[in-house]
């Protein structure tokens, strides 16, 4: 609904919002959460631009205010005029009648020194955005930190070009509940200032405090109406939980997915303890031949290894003109030794990947000729599919060549794919990280697209690190890459760590359809210091189970968590101890730097 | 037919530390710095050719067991007659070794071959400290022969120690979970992508790992060898 009231004002309402404008102004005169009498938010400039050596703010412009209507949306423009500078800009506020409103900036440059000039840009409404005394904010570049500073929730890889994920600001009362979610939603994943007119991929770096109040982004208008900023604003009842949830959705809506349901790459989906072979050490190569039965022997203390990728080309490649091909057919027995190391896996249960390099071609090799050699090479050895090394994209007819040859053949990253289409067909990718101290984190994919296998791995991680890495799959609920032979440096693991790994997956295994539910969140509020929580679960689910990290050397005693819903019954199933359920709560202790998962049952009644 | 020449190195001391410059896994093996003595040796002043292996072959009827690639640049039991004189690869450091150990020599160990290289200064390059790559055959499109590039000859006079052909060493490694040889010198060639290994011109003091598989893996197109022979005071 939007009215005009008898002073003049503009009142924009849904079921989560009422938005005030004062168009005389050029402010926003009010912004409340209707879910909640205790939150609204006072007046703010519409926008502020640097330009021409000089700051303007939405009032100095001359303002026009018109509203429209059709069957889904209602939408309030502002158009707003600087004659003097030849700069416009259109604000709409669009209503989805639901719970939403789009506030739209568009800013149009006439260019009054005949060529572009720099402008910046301020938007107010962010800076201001409150929900009462003590709220918690979500920044959008760092959503959680931890005691060290670091951001908890990782982003997806960053270059020059990079994801379309872009986390929300949630500002929301001191009980996690009531608030407001801001998404900035935008198809562009380039990230290079300058290079697209939407900046909204900026405003998602903003990652405190200091940098929402003082956040100045170059904009890049033209001599049109473009998308400049869209602010997605939505009143919350359930804090950044719920927040999550809807830019996952928004995300989502955006890509095809149904790669993901193919059955003949499901298989993928069970593999839990993932192996990286290098095939110059002894672990996996001995007496000349691959080792089959020696390497799998030494799996079982893991719990076995589900998929090996065989690797035997990196970094010999380049002493001479061979290329990954040839070293296929140079490999000891040639390609029919590698296919009989295949078949013995396939006859114990284990999937194999081949290792696919995707800078050793030539430069005159097109994609065709490349694709024909990759396909070849599973012909010939029967693998289940291609560690496609470095990538981040593949064209899609590498895909199309394993088709044709048969089911079942599965693509995977080194790191997660970034651009939308091969995110759609490549359909799983370790979740590689360098740091040596990678907890407390959570990769932003895993939870965002869950279908999307991505087993932890960080190659370089010495002993202690690598207990580090464990609780990073287990806190991420995620599958694990063992890779001990690193190219030539053999960095095993300890026994301890083997026993950690070998109960995680079976407690993974035993509750695969929790943890690879539709519906996780990461770093569910704890209100508990140094402690983290990640959930797990089915939309509509009956069960959930809630991962914790306790990031201390202290022992947390008597924890009590709330939960989204009631509790009928809670049990530990990774971690030791008991846990209670009273109501809605449940409570626990949880040791040092201990991971602990527990599985509820929803009391669906209460 | 180029025949093998000989230059006599006295017993010398030197402090021997290596570098490299290779993509991850590094390097297990001690580079140095320590003190080393070497020689007296008579080390061949070039690299042993394909009409010098085609003669070890006649002499000795050497046969490996694994012959993958195995003088794969020979036709019918022959090379090419313009490469007669060029450097012999496609072999394995095994049968490098067998070669020598036919005419009562030995491969350079990894010290040997960089003081034959950079002499008692301890040059950057055989021929010297700068950079003058017009005195050996880097960033070529083939290898040439053994004696080109009189130009570039190490302090000791050896044909090619940087480019032309990488060189095997005596040494191979063992940690117990992998064995790996070092190469010296770099080659004509140098492959195309910054994750490939390395080739060009290498300086004296540098080597490159390559984690040894099969012999037939292990018989590249651009590595070679030469010889030395302990002299007995």
């Amino acid at each position: 609904m939007i009215r005009e009231d008898s002073n003049g004002l503009y009142i924009i309402e849904n079921k989560s919002l009422r938005i005030t404008l004062d168009p005389a102004a050029g402010k926003i005169a009010g912004l409340d959460n209707l879910y909640s009498s205790d939150i609204s938010n006072g007046g703010c400039e519409l926008f502020l631009l640097d330009m021409h050596g000089k700051i303007f703010c939405s009032s100095d412009f001359d303002l026009k205010t018109d509203i429209c209507s059709d069957e889904v949306f209602e939408m309030l423009t502002v158009n707003a005029s600087l004659e003097s500078e030849l700069v416009r800009v259109r604000i709409s506020l669009i209503n989805d009648k639901n719970d939403t409103v789009s506030i739209l900036y568009q800013v149009r440059d006439d260019y009054k020194y005949g060529v572009q000039t720099r402008m910046k840009m301020h938007l107010p409404l962010l800076e201001r955005l409150s929900a009462g005394p003590e709220c918690r904010k979500y920044y959008p570049g760092c959503a959680v930190r931890d005691r060290k500073g670091n951001s908890v929730l990782v982003p997806m890889r960053e270059s020059l070009y990079s994801s379309d994920i872009l986390m929300p600001l949630v500002v929301c009362d001191r009980e996690d509940r009531y608030g407001y979610s801001v998404e900035f939603p935008t198809l562009s994943d380039l990230n290079n200032v300058g290079a697209t007119q939407n900046i909204n991929k900026l405003l998602t770096y903003i990652g405190s405090e200091d940098a929402l109040e003082n956040h100045w982004v170059e904009i890049n208008p033209d001599s049109t109406f473009n998308d400049t900023a869209e602010l997605k604003i939505t009143g919350i009842k359930n804090g950044w939980a719920e927040a999550f949830r809807r830019v996952r959705s928004t995300w989502r809506q955006n890509y095809d997915l149904s790669e993901y349901e193919r059955e003949d790459l499901s298989w993928m989906k069970k593999c839990v303890v993932n192996h990286f072979a290098f095939l110059y050490g002894r672990e996996a190569f001995d007496g000349g031949k691959i080792d089959v039965d020696k390497l799998l022997s030494d799996g079982e203390a893991f719990g076995g290894y589900d998929s090996v990728t065989i690797w035997n080309q990196y970094p010999r490649l380049g002493i001479d003109s061979r290329n990954q091909w040839q070293f296929h057919d140079d490999f000891p027995g040639g390609r029919e030794a590698v296919r009989d190391a295949v078949s013995e896996m396939h006859k114990r249960g284990v999937y194999v990947f081949l290792p696919y390099i995707p800078w050793d071609q030539g430069i005159n090799v097109s994609a065709e000729a490349m694709s024909d050699e990759f396909a070849k090479l599973v012909i010939d050895t029967d693998a289940d599919g291609y560690q496609l090394d470095t990538l981040i994209e593949i064209p899609h007819i590498f895909r199309e060549k394993l088709d044709e040859i048969r089911e079942g053949l599965v693509l995977q990253t080194q790191h997660h794919p970034a651009k939308k289409r091969p995110t759609e067909f490549i359909t799983t990718s370790w979740d590689e990280f360098w740091r040596t101290d990678p907890m407390p984190e959570d990769d932003v994919f895993r939870f965002m697209c869950p279908e999307h296998i991505a087993p932890v791995i960080s190659r370089w991680l010495r002993t202690e690190d690598k207990t580090t890495l464990i609780k990073r799959a287990e806190f991420g609920a995620a599958p694990i890459v063992i890779w001990q032979d690193i190219f030539g440096r053999w960095m095993p693991y300890t026994d301890d760590q083997k026993r950690m790994i070998r109960r995680w997956k079976y407690v993974y295994l035993e509750n695969i359809d929790i943890y690879q539910g539709d519906d996780p969140v990461p770093l569910m509020p704890t209100f508990t210091q140094d402690l983290y929580c990640n959930s797990f679960g089915n939309s509509g689910g009956d069960s959930v189970i809630l991962s914790f990290f306790n990031d201390s050397d202290k022992r947390k005693e008597e924890v009590s968590f709330r939960t989204e819903t009631g509790v009928k019954d809670c049990s530990v199933i990774l971690g030791e101890g008991f846990c209670r359920a009273e109501g809605n709560n449940i409570s626990f202790d949880i040791g040092p730097f201990e991971v602990k998962h527990i599985l509820i049952s929803k009391d669906t009644e209460s | 037919m180029l025949e093998q020449k000989t230059v006599r190195m006295e017993q010398a001391g030197y402090i021997y530390r290596c570098v490299h410059r290779i993509m991850e896994g590094d390097c297990q093996c001690e580079h140095g710095p320590l003190y080393c003595e070497v020689g007296p040796l008579e080390a061949d002043l070039y690299c042993v050719t394909n009409g010098m292996y085609l003669r070890f072959i006649n002499e000795s009827g050497y046969e490996p067991e694994d012959r993958v690639n195995y003088l794969k640049h020979w036709e019918n039991g022959r090379y090419a007659d313009e490469d007669e004189d060029k450097p012999v690869v496609n072999i394995s450091q095994n049968d490098a070794r067998a070669y020598a150990r036919f005419y009562g020599k030995r491969l350079p160990t990894e010290q040997e071959w960089q003081y034959l290289a950079a002499g008692p200064k301890h040059l950057k390059y055989p021929w010297g400290n700068g950079k003058d790559y017009s005195r050996c055959n880097v960033y070529g499109k083939h290898i040439e022969n053994a004696d080109s590039h009189p130009e570039g000859v190490s302090p000791f006079g050896l044909f090619n120690m940087c480019g032309n052909v990488w060189e095997f060493t005596d040494e191979i490694h063992d940690d117990g979970m992998h064995s790996f040889i070092t190469l010296r010198g770099g080659s004509f060639y140098t492959a195309g992508n910054y994750w490939h290994a390395e080739g060009g011109a290498i300086p004296n003091d540098s080597h490159l790992k390559v984690h040894v598989m099969s012999e037939g893996m292990d018989r590249f197109e651009t590595v070679g060898f030469r010889c030395v022979r302990e002299v007995l005071e």
